[in-house]
């Protein structure tokens, strides 16, 4: 018989797990749809690269960006998926006779979304690469969105496992991700738009600080999801720490990302 | 039909997604009912086709195979309990909301039978294919999915349009009927009983005698 029952995710077990998962998303048709996504984004910017005189990556990058926008959100319904696996084919109850606990199984599915963010890293500095060779020189903002788009996969992907762990329903992500594409924060600029997780940055440091933002809330994400089965001491402080980042990050984004020029609300 | 049909039915439906479809629906258009916009009734009736695809799941449809209720008949059963009311439910909203003209209206009517439509064709097929009898998770994402295809088509020639497009109403209205009878179409050629597949073929092997469709063996395979 093994020993009892960890309460916390252990190490070797999530890493094994991490693998495992990871690799099944990478090939989840949800995510191959996002990649598709991202290969017509990329497809309609290397045409205006190779058919327009003038091309800049703030004109033509933008559907690029929208690609792995579309991408992440095709992330956040898989992890979802694979996270309410257990529930749909009913193997809860066999897997708590397992060494390790939830927590464990929970903390795999979260680190296995760092495959989905290494495979974005990868395309981008690709697409990247490709902008540079044509004279596109990006702006260190834009290398800062760019890199961005990495921690935005992680942070949807945090964020599906979260909801399948506190909301336990196939069908609340879905009609996440559907409100998302449907519904725009509109066209006029408010101070709220900064803390969503597509805004764009003027400055370096308010890039960065989104950046911040966008990582930190995808930490609070995973420590909410590994909260819902175990409460131990670092958990709970990891949750204070993170909760610390995302709300000053926030503070800074909702002060000084447009000052005057943005209405309150 | 006895009403005791539809009260088993509703008993074994999946009603959850439904209702907080309905909620997250009315939620969207009470919070944006002053804005004169149309999107929220998009979003409603893109939500209600979402919860709608679950009513097709059956975790029991391997035991019911062998009734001799065919497949369409006890899907039907199921819609007829959850349809209805989605459909009451969106055109209450539709009523609230309003719109500036008529042909909003017809656009948004035409909108909301395409999701349904669509929901109804992906649920009929993913039900089919799925070891469990659930095809209803596959609803919502394949929407999705097909929403974010259309909107890289050029307008002029994108399938499921969700603005303004340059063929105006009447591109609007026949990319939305399209997509709805073809909906329909794929959940009725889903819908075909695998029972009567095999009777079909049993008969044809035997020169044309008949074998009554309830007289399934052990060897029936699974459907899809």
């Amino acid at each position: 018989m093994s020993g009892p029952l960890r309460p916390s995710p252990a190490p070797g077990a999530v890493a094994a797990l991490a693998r495992v998962e990871g690799h099944k998303l990478l090939v989840h048709p949800y995510f191959l749809a996002g990649i598709a996504f991202v290969g017509i984004g990329s497809a309609i910017f290397l045409r205006a690269t190779l058919t327009q005189p003038l091309v800049s990556w703030d004109d033509d990058g933008w559907t690029v960006a929208v690609g792995f926008w579309m991408l992440a959100m095709m992330t956040m319904v898989g992890a979802n998926h694979a996270a309410l696996r257990d529930r749909r084919e009913h193997t809860e109850e066999q897997h708590t006779s397992l060494p390790a606990g939830p927590a464990t199984k929970i903390g795999g599915l979260l680190t296995a979304t760092l495959w989905p963010a290494a495979v974005t890293g990868v395309l981008i500095a690709a697409i990247a690469g490709f902008a540079s060779t044509r004279g596109m020189s990006l702006s260190a903002v834009q290398v800062v969105h760019l890199a961005e788009l990495t921690g935005i996969v992680v942070l949807l992907g945090a964020f599906g496992v979260a909801v399948a762990v506190w909301l336990p329903n196939p069908f609340v992500v879905p009609l996440v991700a559907i409100a998302m594409f449907v519904v725009h924060p509109g066209e006029q600029s408010r101070a709220w738009h900064a803390i969503t997780p597509f805004a764009d940055m003027v400055t370096v440091e308010l890039a960065v600080w989104h950046l911040a933002y966008v990582v930190g809330l995808a930490a609070l994400f995973g420590v909410g999801a590994i909260a819902r089965s175990t409460r131990t001491r670092p958990v709970l402080i990891a949750g204070v720490i993170v909760a610390g980042i995302v709300g000053v990050a926030a503070a800074v984004l909702l002060a000084r990302a447009c000052p005057g020029a943005c209405l309150i609300g | 039909m006895r009403t005791d049909h539809l009260r088993y039915a509703a008993r074994s439906t999946t009603l959850s997604p439904i209702v907080l479809a309905a909620s997250v629906s009315t939620v969207i258009v009470a919070v944006r009912h002053d804005h004169g916009s149309a999107l929220p009734l998009q979003v409603a009736a893109i939500a209600l086709a979402g919860g709608i695809g679950f009513a097709l799941d059956d975790p029991a449809f391997e035991v019911m195979a062998a009734s001799p209720t065919s497949l369409l008949r006890r899907r039907a059963l199921r819609l007829l309990v959850t349809l209805p009311p989605a459909v009451a439910l969106w055109a209450a909203l539709l009523g609230w909301q309003g719109t500036e003209e008529i042909e909003e209206a017809l656009a948004l009517v035409a909108l909301a039978a395409g999701v349904f439509g669509l929901s109804l064709g992906i649920a009929g097929v993913a039900a089919r294919r799925s070891p469990h009898g659930s095809g209803g998770v596959a609803v919502a994402p394949a929407l999705f999915v097909l929403l974010i295809a259309s909107s890289t088509v050029p307008p002029r020639w994108r399938p499921l349009p969700l603005g303004d497009v340059p063929g105006g109403w009447p591109q609007i209205y026949a990319g939305w009927t399209g997509a709805a009878v073809l909906g329909v179409l794929v959940f009725a050629l889903s819908s075909r009983d695998p029972a009567t597949a095999i009777a079909r073929r049993v008969r044809m092997r035997r020169g044309g005698s008949i074998v009554p469709t309830s007289s399934l063996s052990g060897s029936r395979p699974s459907p899809g």
